[in-house]
């Protein structure tokens, strides 16, 4: 009697265990079917595909590689994708900044060359088309700078200096130019040393790059750029008392070829901004501006200290 | 196989009498940014819930990844991730720790989840903060950390940047593209506000009263969004010299080989047109072209406009 009860009760607990692995079987095949199903997606070209899992599944691991394969997958073809775009962005440029100032030097030097303006209109209309090609000459180069840095190509050599010796350098070589266009300027750079981990040249074009814009740009006669730096982060503001940045178009600036006033065969190149966005985030670092039309803008560039 | 990640057919919801939703015909292509824009009551947040399986069809049908979802719910719902009107998340836990709740319930995609998440949206990973104590814009994000916190290929964000500041506005708006851009996610949105689907969205679809008026790719309506003339000449170079030194206009751009569009709608085109034949220069059509994005939506909503 005795062992019939215990071989009973065996019996009940091969019972549970047995039903405890069906069911444990059932949840890895389903498991298996959703990995499976997952593979050939990612298989035929979606490797945003992900296959879930839960701590205590016992797939995990499998199915955590399968995610950083395609996660891999996914990031490679991504930076092809946006090279290729930069690229196609370079020909839109190409196609459309480049015809209107071609246009019309052609236009100019048709003009001297088929004698349909003489003596010294001649030399005036040479003079033009010279600039103009200068100009293009300036642009298309440019252009090729900020492609590079918009695929991600460029190269970057850091290393650590001494940020204010070097911004004092660097505004040095505009005094004469802002004095030269009748631009009152204070520059506020400690005197003591602060060393910074960054790229010489892309801070040089970052500052440059800011100086002109103000002096283009913002319709002032004041500038003034200050060095406010701590343990953590470095702050360059440069501001100006010029017409400033309607609020509508602040969101836009600092976008490839967006020009407030719209001129293209004018003044600049719609590009100074991204550029030099694209320098500022290569070292980390953040750009903005804030703007009160009628009163001035304010650029603020901050990069941390711990590159 | 199509490659459209949401496709509706005819999708339509009644409430009682009243259409919500009237076969509405929605695409959202793979990788891109597809912005529902309306006035609150058009009807996004119902199309929303039903791609979604939150409100039952009327009738119609919502394809996702190519497929009738119809049956298929527990295979396509892993893959997607939404927030919809305000998540509901644990007042008395902190935002980690909400999280760690639903990455156990929903399984993820890769061991560290929940960090990745937070990064993504820019919250700190294992704060002290508990969730009744965070601003509205720090639910907002740990709404959408919630939405991508197990990777998936599609999200469908229910006015994401409701309620937030200028500058919570425009972080939200950075990484929402990010997201695009940087990790290839299908996304599906919807705003009341058209800057700002004008910002974000590849792809926008104007919903109002129920009814989808238009879908066009973002790119299209820009280029619609802008005041000129459109010139067609038999020789460009003659007619930017002439537009130059004789009516100096700079605010011009060269299309092709026989267009240009001059930006300044004000200019005399009668006097234009008079001086090029003088110069042998043959005029085909002058035509202007002044519509603002604005316009256009007005037009199309029936003189109501968009908010």
């Amino acid at each position: 009697m005795n062992v019939n009860l215990f071989l009973l009760i065996a019996f009940c607990i091969a019972l549970l265990f047995i039903l405890f692995l069906v069911t444990k079987l059932r949840r890895v095949r389903g498991q298996l079917s959703i990995i499976e199903e997952a593979l050939e997606d990612i298989k035929t070209g979606n490797p945003n595909r992900r296959v879930l899992t839960r701590k205590s599944d016992m797939t995990k691991r499998i199915c955590y590689a399968v995610n950083e394969i395609a996660v891999k997958n996914q990031s490679q073809l991504i930076s092809q994708k946006q090279s290729e775009q930069a690229y196609k962005r370079l020909m839109t440029s190409l196609s459309h900044d480049v015809k209107t100032p071609l246009a019309s030097l052609v236009g100019y030097l048709e003009a001297a060359t088929t004698g349909l303006v003489a003596g010294d209109e001649k030399e005036a209309y040479l003079h033009v088309a010279v600039e103009k090609a200068y100009h293009l000459k300036n642009f298309v180069e440019t252009l090729f700078e900020w492609v590079k840095l918009d695929a991600k190509e460029q190269i970057f050599h850091f290393e650590i200096c001494d940020l204010n010796e070097l911004t004092r350098n660097i505004v040095a070589e505009w005094v004469p130019t802002l004095e030269r266009n009748h631009f009152e300027y204070d520059f506020d750079i400690p005197e003591d040393e602060y060393f910074l981990r960054i790229d010489l040249h892309s801070y040089t074009r970052i500052l440059n790059n800011l100086l002109q814009n103000t002096l283009m740009h913002s319709g002032g006669n004041k500038l003034t750029l200050k060095l406010l730096e701590n343990e953590q982060q470095v702050k360059i503001i440069i501001s100006d008392n010029g017409k400033g940045i309607s609020p509508s178009d602040i969101p836009h600036i600092f976008e490839r070829m967006y020009q407030c006033d719209r001129s293209r065969s004018a003044l600049g190149n719609g590009l100074g901004l991204s550029i030099t966005q694209e320098l500022v985030n290569a070292h980390n670092g953040k750009i903005k501006a804030d703007s009160k039309p009628g009163t001035g803008t304010v650029f603020t560039v901050l990069f941390p200290k711990a590159l | 196989m199509s490659d459209y990640v949401i496709e509706t057919k005819r999708l339509t919801k009644n409430y009682g009498e009243q259409t919500a939703v009237n076969a509405v015909n929605v695409h959202v292509e793979k990788g891109r940014i597809y912005g529902l824009l309306g006035r609150n009551g058009a009807g996004k947040t119902t199309i929303m819930k039903m791609i979604l399986g939150l409100t039952p069809i009327t009738s119609g049908e919502v394809d996702v990844f190519g497929q009738n979802i119809k049956g298929r719910e527990k295979r396509v719902y892993p893959r997607i991730g939404a927030i919809i009107e305000t998540p509901g998340f644990y007042p008395n836990l902190t935002g980690t720790e909400n999280l760690e709740i639903f990455a156990r319930l929903r399984g993820t995609a890769a061991p560290n989840a929940v960090k990745n998440a937070l990064d993504i949206v820019g919250l700190p990973y294992r704060d002290k903060k508990l969730f009744s104590k965070y601003s509205l814009g720090m639910k907002q994000r740990l709404g959408i950390a919630n939405a991508i916190l197990h990777d998936p290929e599609l999200l469908i964000l229910d006015e994401p940047t409701n309620g937030l500041d200028p500058i919570g506005i425009a972080e939200v708006r950075d990484f929402i593209k990010d997201l695009s851009t940087e990790h290839g996610k299908t996304i599906l949105i919807s705003s009341h506000i058209l800057s700002e689907i004008a910002l974000l969205a590849d792809d926008i679809g104007i919903i109002d009263h129920g009814v989808l008026l238009e879908e066009n790719s973002m790119e299209t309506l820009k280029r619609k969004n802008s005041k000129y003339i459109l010139l067609q000449v038999s020789d460009i170079p003659k007619t930017s010299l002439v537009l130059e030194r004789q009516f100096g206009v700079t605010d011009y751009s060269v299309q092709d080989d026989h267009s240009l569009r001059i930006y300044n709608t004000s200019l005399d085109m009668a006097a234009v047109n008079k001086a090029l034949v003088v110069q042998d220069v043959a005029v085909i059509s002058s035509q202007l072209c002044n519509d603002t994005l604005e316009d256009y939506f007005k037009k199309i909503t029936g003189g109501e406009g968009i908010a």
